[in-house]
């Protein structure tokens, strides 16, 4: 038994079982990219044979370490990331076993103290949320308009806010109306349907003609006078995208005096062991979110495995080298 | 005062470098490769200027979008390039930057460059230290990219130890895009919950990771040099620039942030 354990070790802690692996996940990662979502979850990442070569690579690191005990001086950096390797296996399988995860679909004045978990369960939740409001804030728009000459051979670009003169090298040409939801009514009205910017036209007058020009509709946007002048209509809208979205909540823990939180994106509740965070929302439903609750397990092993891989990594790189100066 | 036009006079000054290390390398003619190198410091600067006009512009620190982290990735990679330049005696390695640098630039004006306000999962402090962190191994995989494009197109005609420069520079970018990678991950933690989706901007940067790290093992562990070496870092920095544009135009990301 002692002869196959040490075989066992020397196959998993050796380079050419390790770079095996590490071309396995590569491939293996590569396809799950290219293939749809569900498809790669379910025959990949979420797969048996995948997850045991995560952990397989984390043992063939751990016989790796086993194998060159006890360390060198030298060799402790590297040691140190190595050690990170198996640690941050250890911890996404405690975190990937041992975490729950649900989610809590309220709107405002609902409270809730269990939440709904993905496999059809409910999760039970040592406190009680109860949703006070939900906000959504959204960027400024602005508008920007150009009108942009081609004249013997040189393109100028003319901002304007509003019915305006513009002057260029071959003449003038008049902005006479702008409107920002244009629509024809019983054939013959014009008119602006709304104040959102729907369909932006104007009406220009250059030496030889007048007409309509529409930035959304790039055969309609552009106009030429009997001088092979040609004007185009250019519009930009920036701004209008959600820029925030809260929840505020009362959290009431049990036995606990209850206190009221904000929770948002990059900013989840933490409380007793549960992570809550801000989930989803819906554009048509104004006071309804979802949150998600999760609790987790391995959270130590995992940022354990990763503090060792940087201290390892960057003491390899900049304090061996430091040292192999300091020796030469 | 405007970004645009520092970055349109870095892109020439680059493009003149380019020529002048042709026809440097043609002539023979020392002062040529002189002027190229001049250039050089100047088109960083010109970068420098105009990635600082841009943050002034965007009103944040510019690293939200692709039009913002490529210009990071052009000032990075100059900046980095200026320490190389003494080794570069013959201006082969000047001449391929140079060249490259170009077109990204040129490329860039294909972007929309006009600065838009952070969604709402972007306003992190992570998004600094993610984003530079990444950066830093990507420009540090991009000298090392050339170096090994020019060992296989140049051979021994080029008097440099090339093979030596490209595996450096990959030994310096890889705890750069090891810690980009975790921070990123601790990042998501916080913004999504899960340290890792495998979404395909995160598969990516694993499958970039792992050729890097093979490369490294072989390196270090075999002692494997020459034209193998150099295939992994021209093959690496493909799977860089899929991971950078490849994902955000291609494939449905939670990170496709144009």
């Amino acid at each position: 038994l002692k002869t196959l354990l040490i075989r066992i070790l020397k196959l998993l802690s050796s380079m050419r079982t390790g770079i095996a692996l590490f071309c396995i996940l590569l491939a293996a990662s590569l396809a799950g990219s290219l293939l749809p979502f569900s498809v790669s979850h379910r025959w990949i990442y979420g797969s048996v044979w995948f997850n045991a070569i995560l952990f397989l690579i984390g043992l063939s690191t751990l016989s790796c370490l086993i194998a060159r005990f006890p360390v060198r001086k030298g060799k402790i950096p590297g040691f140190l990331l190595h050690l990170g390797i198996p640690l941050l296996v250890a911890g996404f399988i405690q975190y990937n076993l041992f975490s729950t995860t649900g989610t809590v679909p309220f709107s405002a004045g609902e409270s809730s103290r269990t939440a709904v978990k993905a496999s059809h369960g409910e999760m039970n939740l040592p406190f009680t949320l109860k949703l006070e409001k939900f906000i959504t804030e959204t960027n400024p728009v602005s508008i920007s308009q150009f009108l942009e000459i081609r004249h013997a051979r040189r393109v100028t670009r003319h901002a304007f806010a509003g019915p305006t003169n513009i002057f260029f090298a071959g003449g003038e040409v008049s902005i006479l109306n702008i409107l920002r939801d244009f629509r024809i009514l019983d054939g013959r009205q014009i008119t602006d349907v709304s104040t959102n910017w729907n369909n932006p036209g104007i009406r220009i007058r250059t030496s030889t003609n007048v007409g309509w020009l529409f930035a959304l509709y790039p055969q309609y946007s552009t106009m030429k006078n009997s001088g092979g002048t040609s004007f185009s209509y250019k519009f930009r809208r920036t701004g209008g995208s959600i820029a925030r979205f809260a929840s505020t909540v009362r959290v009431t823990p049990d036995g606990k005096d209850p206190f009221t939180a904000v929770i948002e994106v990059n900013k989840p509740l933490r409380i007793g062991g549960y992570t809550v965070y801000q989930y989803s929302y819906d554009v048509n439903k104004p006071d309804w979110t979802e949150l998600m609750v999760r609790k987790e397990s391995g959270n130590l092993l995992i940022l354990a495995g990763f503090l060792l891989i940087c201290v390892g990594l960057f003491s390899l790189l900049f304090v061996k080298t430091i040292l192999a100066k300091d020796q030469q | 005062m405007p970004f645009a036009p520092f970055f349109n006079i870095g892109l020439a000054v680059f493009l003149l470098s380019t020529f002048l290390s042709l026809a440097g390398i043609l002539s023979r003619r020392k002062i040529l490769r002189t002027i190229a190198t001049v250039l050089l410091f100047a088109g960083t600067a010109s970068l420098t200027a105009g990635f600082i006009l841009l943050g002034l512009a965007a009103g944040r620190i510019p690293f939200a979008n692709t039009y913002e982290t490529l210009m990071l990735f052009t000032w990075l990679s100059s900046v980095f390039f200026l320490f190389l330049i003494p080794r570069d005696g013959q201006g082969y390695l000047r001449l391929l930057f140079a060249f490259l640098l170009s077109l990204a630039l040129a490329a860039s004006s294909l972007i929309d460059a006009h600065p838009q306000p952070l969604v709402p999962a972007l306003k992190s402090n992570w998004l600094f230290f993610h984003v530079l962190l990444c950066f830093v191994a990507y420009a540090a995989f991009f000298i090392s990219f050339i170096a090994g494009l020019l060992f296989l197109i140049g051979g021994e005609k080029i008097r440099m130890d090339l093979d030596k420069l490209s595996y450096k520079n990959i030994l310096f970018g890889f705890p750069f895009l090891t810690a980009g990678i975790i921070s990123g991950s601790i990042w998501a933690k916080q913004a999504w919950g899960t340290y890792w989706n495998w979404d395909p901007k995160e598969t990516w940067s694993l499958v970039l990771w792992l050729i890097y790290l093979i490369y490294l093992h072989l390196r270090t562990g075999r002692g494997w040099k020459g034209k193998g070496p150099a295939w992994i870092s021209v093959l690496g920095f493909a799977a860089v620039l899929f991971t950078y544009f490849g994902v955000n135009y291609l494939l449905p990301s939670l990170h496709s942030y144009r």
